[in-house]
């Protein structure tokens, strides 16, 4: 059977924040195993689009699907759609008064009902492929800001997710540790994940994505293939962007 | 003074710091009442003994005043003083028990208090103002009273002076409870819940196992100084008759006429209650944050070096 479900479907979906129309008629389609890159300037209302795929915020006007379920005020419907969607933060937004493992194993034993030593193996399989086993039993306080957004994806793939949203992951990051978590998010799109990255990574993009997206005021002013959004983007608000972030 | 610190710096804190306490504040009242006899030329006393011209008539009365002190009324060493002792003494369990179950009450209304406080949905957070405002503005004598003569006429149940006392006190400090826990809840960033609820967690999951956990070692300061004040204003419910500490003390000063003594006795009681509460929750404050933030300082040098 042909997969035809999207991962991701907005439709002229809109949000306001009070007076402030943040989220101005977005349209996006983005099909199981696509990679999506979006950027912007400052404000352009990044963060909140993505949070909207998970209900961190709530849309006003239009529709959203996630795996062909539709996100509304029923809590089963947000709950189904947040098993599926693993978010990685900006800030790591790692739990600080539970141990590495701790933090991985948190949502399997809780939230999915897995034995402590299922979860536990699961956890440690996954710090072994972020790199980091040897630290299960620190507190992420202990780690380098790397090695603590390393454990967040690992803590947002111990759900087994089918979509991965990452919110500019290396933005808090001192610049040495970029390499090593973007060479983690690599990996995770080459063997097929559905990801959604906010990121100025521009290598990262070109690496990796399958579609650009680049915001302005709320609104998606492009999008297109990583090759012929670099090199001849369509619109002048978007050259004027990338000349900006690709000139240092 | 710094060789008497030295001295005991390996000793439980605990023990030294109630020990000098309990004399400092003997020292207090003794010093109280001999100062007097003691003060020196060019003091109040100085000028008054100058205009009354008959210094030895003025010392005098000090004198005895002091003399007046009868503390074997409460002293180990006599018969006498060692049953009242006792009576006063045996007040403590009441007292506590009285205080620590109505902070286990207090705290648990409290934290339903506290979390519709932090709804995003407005009639929610005016429950929580309404009860916050109204409970704290009934001071605590009152209630008793009111909870005591007052309730049973319309609840149709008569407490006894004991749960009389405990729901007062559990009612009245449930208000400040749950300010304290919704500051705390406020306290921790937002992310920490988001993430919570990204890696499946429900809302109660993520209070239980992301919030709370964080919330409450800020918060431990707070609750042991609610504790605190708990022990303290138990004391008021005295006047319904139960026989905790201060009841005790005024019981004991109608058949033996000496106030001083015996209540020095009763602060020192609470004194020494205080002290004890205070090093429990320092205590665990240590313990908690040792999992914690002081294990990182330790451990940080070998963080780095397995890099
Ligand atoms: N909770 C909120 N309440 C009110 N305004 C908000 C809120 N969150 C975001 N905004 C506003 O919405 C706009 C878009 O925010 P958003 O975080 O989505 O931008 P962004 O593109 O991610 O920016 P950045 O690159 O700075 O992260 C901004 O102007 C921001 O000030
Ligand atoms: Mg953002």
């Amino acid at each position: 059977m042909i997969e035809t479900v999207p991962a991701i479907e907005m439709i002229d979906v809109n949000k306001w924040f009070g007076d402030f129309h943040v989220l101005k008629d977005i349209n996006l389609n983005i099909s199981a195993g696509e990679r999506v890159v979006i950027c912007g300037p400052s404000g352009s209302g990044k963060s909140t689009v993505v949070r909207c795929i998970n209900r961190l915020e709530k849309h006003e006007k239009g529709t959203i699907r996630v795996d062909g379920m539709q996100l509304s005020n029923n809590r089963k419907a947000i709950a189904a759609i947040r098993n599926e969607v693993g978010m990685v933060f900006q800030q790591f937004n790692l739990f600080p008064h539970l141990t590495v493992l701790e933090n991985l194993t948190l949502g399997p034993i809780k939230a999915r009902g897995l034995s402590q030593s299922d979860a536990d193996t699961r956890a440690m399989a996954l710090l072994e492929r972020v790199r980091i086993p040897e630290q299960a039993d620190k507190k992420p306080g202990q780690l380098s800001g790397g090695q603590q957004q390393r454990v967040a994806i690992a803590r947002s793939l111990c759900m087994e997710p089918k979509i991965m949203l990452f919110d500019e992951p290396t933005s808090a990051l001192d610049p040495e540790m970029i390499s090593e978590v973007l060479e983690v998010m690599l990996e995770l799109a080459e063997e097929g994940m559905t990801m959604v990255v906010v990121t100025h990574e521009m290598g990262f993009a070109r690496k990796a994505a399958d579609t650009m997206v680049f915001m302005d005021e709320g609104k998606i002013v492009e999008t297109g293939d990583p090759k012929t959004f670099f090199e001849a983007p369509r619109t002048e608000r978007c050259k004027q962007f990338l000349d900006q972030i690709l000139s240092h | 003074m710094p060789l008497v610190m030295n001295q005991f710096q390996k000793t439980p804190r605990l023990v030294f710091r109630m020990l000098a306490t309990v004399v400092l504040v003997m020292a207090l009242v003794l010093a109280g009442f001999s100062g007097a006899e003691a003060n020196d030329p060019g003091s109040n006393l100085e000028v008054v003994v100058d205009v009354v011209e008959d210094s030895s008539a003025q010392a005098k009365p000090e004198k005895s005043r002091f003399e007046n002190l009868r503390w074997y009324v409460v002293s180990p060493f006599t018969e006498q003083g060692r049953t009242n002792l006792k009576f006063l003494i045996d007040g403590t369990w009441s007292t506590l028990l009285m205080s620590m179950l109505a902070l286990m009450i207090s705290i648990v209304v409290g934290l339903l208090i506290a979390i519709p406080g932090i709804a995003k949905n407005k009639p929610l957070r005016s429950t929580n103002v309404i009860y916050v405002e109204f409970v704290r503005s009934i001071p605590l004598l009152p209630l008793i009273l009111w909870v005591y003569y007052g309730l049973p006429e319309i609840a149709g149940i008569q407490f006894n002076y004991f749960w009389a006392g405990v729901f007062a006190l559990a009612l009245s400090d449930s208000a400040f409870e749950a300010e304290i826990f919704r500051a705390g809840i406020q306290s921790i960033p937002k992310g920490q819940a988001e993430a919570g609820r990204t890696v499946g967690l429900t809302y109660f999951q993520t209070m239980r196992y992301v919030v709370m956990p964080q919330a409450i070692r800020r918060i431990l300061p707070a609750l042991g100084n609610q504790f605190a004040y708990m022990v303290k204003m138990s004391a008021l419910v005295s006047v319904i008759g139960l026989q905790e500490l201060t009841r005790r003390a005024n019981e004991l000063i109608v058949t033996e006429y000496r106030a001083l003594e015996i209540y020095t006795i009763l602060i020192l009681e609470y004194l020494v209650i205080i002290l004890i509460i205070g090093q429990g929750v320092r205590w665990l404050e240590r313990k908690l944050n040792d999992d914690n933030e002081d294990v990182l300082s330790k451990t940080k040098p070998v963080a780095n070096s397995t890099e």
